[in-house]
């Protein structure tokens, strides 16, 4: 054999073939490139971030008529355990007092809301959702707005839902790891489920629901209220304009509590990181196998209460590099 | 060892002919060029792919409600999977330009003239088949592109004239891509392609083993016409190492980057952009520059002009000359097609 050639043939053929199967380097748009690391941490400020790419993604309302979100800059790493995901949008006021209670010197007010963020993914390979997105999931056509309801429509359609709350969950740095499935009755507005465990929070109001039941035993002021640190309401410690969380929060254990997160509002923007093993082992979770890549949507409520947010308009995709 | 080898000789009377096969005689300056190598590499090929096919065919579940979960399966969860996929994948690639190579070789040598019409007419079904292996193989995992490059690929045949509709029912086993359309491209893809190549290899084998390989067409070869090595080990190792280095190069490609699969397909959703493995590309190229009403033209003249130019050439070319330098007219006509495919290629990724 002419021995010259044969590198000039196998060349040529890795380079034709390399043609056919190269994906670019960037995330093409839609796309979370999720960039392997050493140690994937839940740190905002870490060095890896500088080499996942951004990923801008848009979110509107379904009531077309209301007015477009926030863009979501989207980051991600993982390493042979965990996934992290990095999530940065401007919001003009941070909220995370939902039903506190306000005391005017004599008498509580109950009000306020909080900022989430939400992803939802598919359970399974599910043709609609990769192709159309949340929209799939999302039943917004009845000219009824109370009758609108996300879930699906069929017991072999689940989604795993992390929907991190600033004041319910963001406080003990936890995501609500939640899941979606056919409503349980026809007449129900959701096909909304939260995954198996415990804890989570409690409202906090006495049984006549005018004044909250418990405060913070250390600081009166605390925005949060630890299951275990309250202490029955006692009116003498605190000064006009206090203002008391609404629930008392214990942290989710089991399936329920396992995306951590890390949220921090600074000049206009809140920047979320939060992480997830890829493989829970509970049956109400996705298992991520990279580099299999998983569609998705996300969605951002802005100082709001159950179904006021806008979201991803089209399929999204977490990719693995 | 011999002595079982003696005991099926004396049965079967193989032995014979299998010595007569090895010890078979080969010119030197065919063993000491590299591209001699093509068409056994290509039929090495194959044979990974024959191989590799049957593994996925044991996982594979054909039916659109399976076929994308049976796929995902061996990708991302059934151990070694990937490699399997991945070789098939990249292999189907790889066929397709070692067939391309080997054709270029036979055609830039003027081996398909006389005696050898036979071994080049079956090389041009062999490219044919190679190339519907690739596109049945293409829908089988259910997956958005797949789909949608078989919508419009048997949309492209329902445009033939006259005939178009009843060839795209035939093909989709219906007026629509479902069940009936994947039983049809698997049992073509599993049955049909694997009968008709190993026929058509047998025959060009053979006749390749009857007329010998075409002369030489260099000086220096010819001065190496007339001294042989016999085909094992000498040619066969020249395979075996070759072969060794595509499979590398194979499980190289399947470790870098995973065999595609995209999201499962929608028959509904409307913003799916159709496009074609990479090696139609040209073909779907060109198809854009034809006006639509010449567009059922195109598609029937196009296809049928490069595959009756091929069937006719050992017929209209039957000089003695042999030597590409000297034979302008098949040269210039190669490299045009070369150059347009390659531009079209280019233009459409
Ligand atoms: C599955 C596809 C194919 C296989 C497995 C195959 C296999 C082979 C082998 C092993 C040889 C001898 C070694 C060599 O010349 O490289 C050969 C020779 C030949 N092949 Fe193919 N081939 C295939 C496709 C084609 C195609 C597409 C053409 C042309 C359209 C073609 C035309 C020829 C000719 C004319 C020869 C004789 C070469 C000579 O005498 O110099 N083959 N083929």
């Amino acid at each position: 054999m002419n021995a010259k050639f044969l590198p000039i043939l196998i060349a040529s053929a890795i380079a034709l073939s390399a043609c056919a199967g190269a994906g670019p380097a960037t995330s093409p748009p839609n796309t979370l490139t999720a960039v392997k690391v050493d140690a994937a941490a839940m740190d905002a400020a870490a060095s890896f971030w500088a080499n996942a790419p951004k990923t801008e993604i848009a979110t509107k309302a379904a009531d077309k008529s209301a007015k477009d979100g926030p863009k979501i800059t989207l980051q991600a790493v993982y390493d042979s355990k965990n996934v992290v995901v990095r999530a940065e949008w401007a919001d003009s006021t941070e909220n995370t007092t939902r039903n506190a209670w306000t005391y005017n010197g004599t008498a509580f007010t109950r009000a306020g809301a909080q900022d989430r963020f939400a992803m939802n993914f598919p359970m399974g390979n599910y043709a609609s959702f990769s192709s159309k997105g949340c929209a799939v999931a999302c039943h917004s056509t009845d000219p009824d707005e109370a009758k609108w309801w996300m879930g699906s429509e069929s017991p072999d359609e689940r989604y795993d839902v992390w929907h991190w709350k600033s004041s319910e969950t963001g406080l003990v740095n936890q995501v609500d790891d939640q899941w979606w499935g056919p409503k349980d009755t026809i007449t129900s507005t959701t096909g909304r489920k939260n995954d198996a465990g415990t804890g989570g929070p409690v409202t906090n109001a006495s049984a006549d629901g005018k004044s909250p039941k418990f405060m913070n035993g250390k600081a009166p002021d605390a925005k949060l209220i630890l299951s275990g640190e309250e202490i029955p309401l006692d009116v003498t410690k605190l000064k006009a304009g206090a203002v008391i969380p609404g629930y008392v929060l214990a942290p989710f254990k089991g399936s329920r509590g396992d995306v951590a997160s890390k949220a921090t509002f600074a000049n206009g923007k809140w920047v979320l990181v939060f992480t997830r093993p890829l493989s829970t082992g509970n049956a109400d979770d996705l298992v991520f196998t990279p580099p299999k890549a998983v569609p998705f949507g996300l969605a951002v409520f802005d100082n709001a209460g159950d179904n006021d947010h806008t979201v991803s308009q089209e399929v999204l995709t977490l990719a693995w590099k | 060892m011999s002595k079982i080898g003696d005991w099926i000789d004396k049965r079967t009377g193989l032995g014979g002919p299998i010595r007569g096969f090895l010890n078979y005689p080969v010119p030197k300056y065919v063993h000491q060029n590299v591209l001699y190598i093509l068409g056994g590499l290509t039929l090495i090929m194959f044979m990974l792919q024959a191989v590799t096919g049957i593994m996925l065919a044991f996982y594979f579940d054909p039916s659109p409600e399976g076929a994308y979960n049976s796929v995902d399966f061996i990708t991302y969860q059934l151990p070694l999977g990937w490699l399997i996929r991945g070789i098939h994948h990249y292999g189907s690639g790889a066929m397709v330009i070692l067939v391309a190579l080997h054709m270029l070789r036979t055609y830039f040598f003027s081996a398909y003239k006389k005696p050898r019409e036979i071994n080049w007419l079956t090389g041009v079904l062999l490219l044919f088949v190679t190339l519907a292996f690739g596109f049945t193989g293409y829908l089988l995992p259910w997956d958005q592109k797949g789909y949608w490059a078989t919508r419009v690929g048997t949309q492209i045949a329902g445009s033939v004239p006259l005939i178009g509709d009843t060839l795209m029912q035939l093909m989709r086993g219906g007026p629509n891509l479902g069940q009936a359309t994947l039983t049809r491209f698997y049992a073509t893809h599993i049955l049909l392609l694997p009968a008709m190549i190993a026929l058509l290899i047998a025959v060009h084998i053979f006749q390749l083993r009857y007329h010998g390989m075409s002369p030489a067409i260099t000086e220096k070869s010819k001065a190496q016409s007339k001294s042989f090595v016999p085909f094992f080990p000498y040619w066969v190792l020249n395979d075996a190492i070759a072969g060794l280095g595509l499979l590398a190069l194979l499980v190289f490609l399947s470790a870098t980057q995973r065999a595609p699969l995209e999201f499962p397909a929608d028959p509904t959703s409307g913003n799916f952009v159709p496009r074609p493995e990479w090696y139609f590309l040209f073909y779907y190229q060109a198809l854009k520059y034809v006006p639509g009403a010449l567009e059922p033209v195109a598609t029937v003249l196009i296809p049928l002009f490069i595959f009756g130019s091929m069937i006719l050439l050992p017929f209209i070319d039957k000089g003695e000359e042999r030597r590409p330098w000297k034979k302008p007219v098949t040269t210039i006509a190669a490299i045009f097609y070369i150059v347009v495919i390659i531009g079209f290629t280019v233009l459409a990724l």
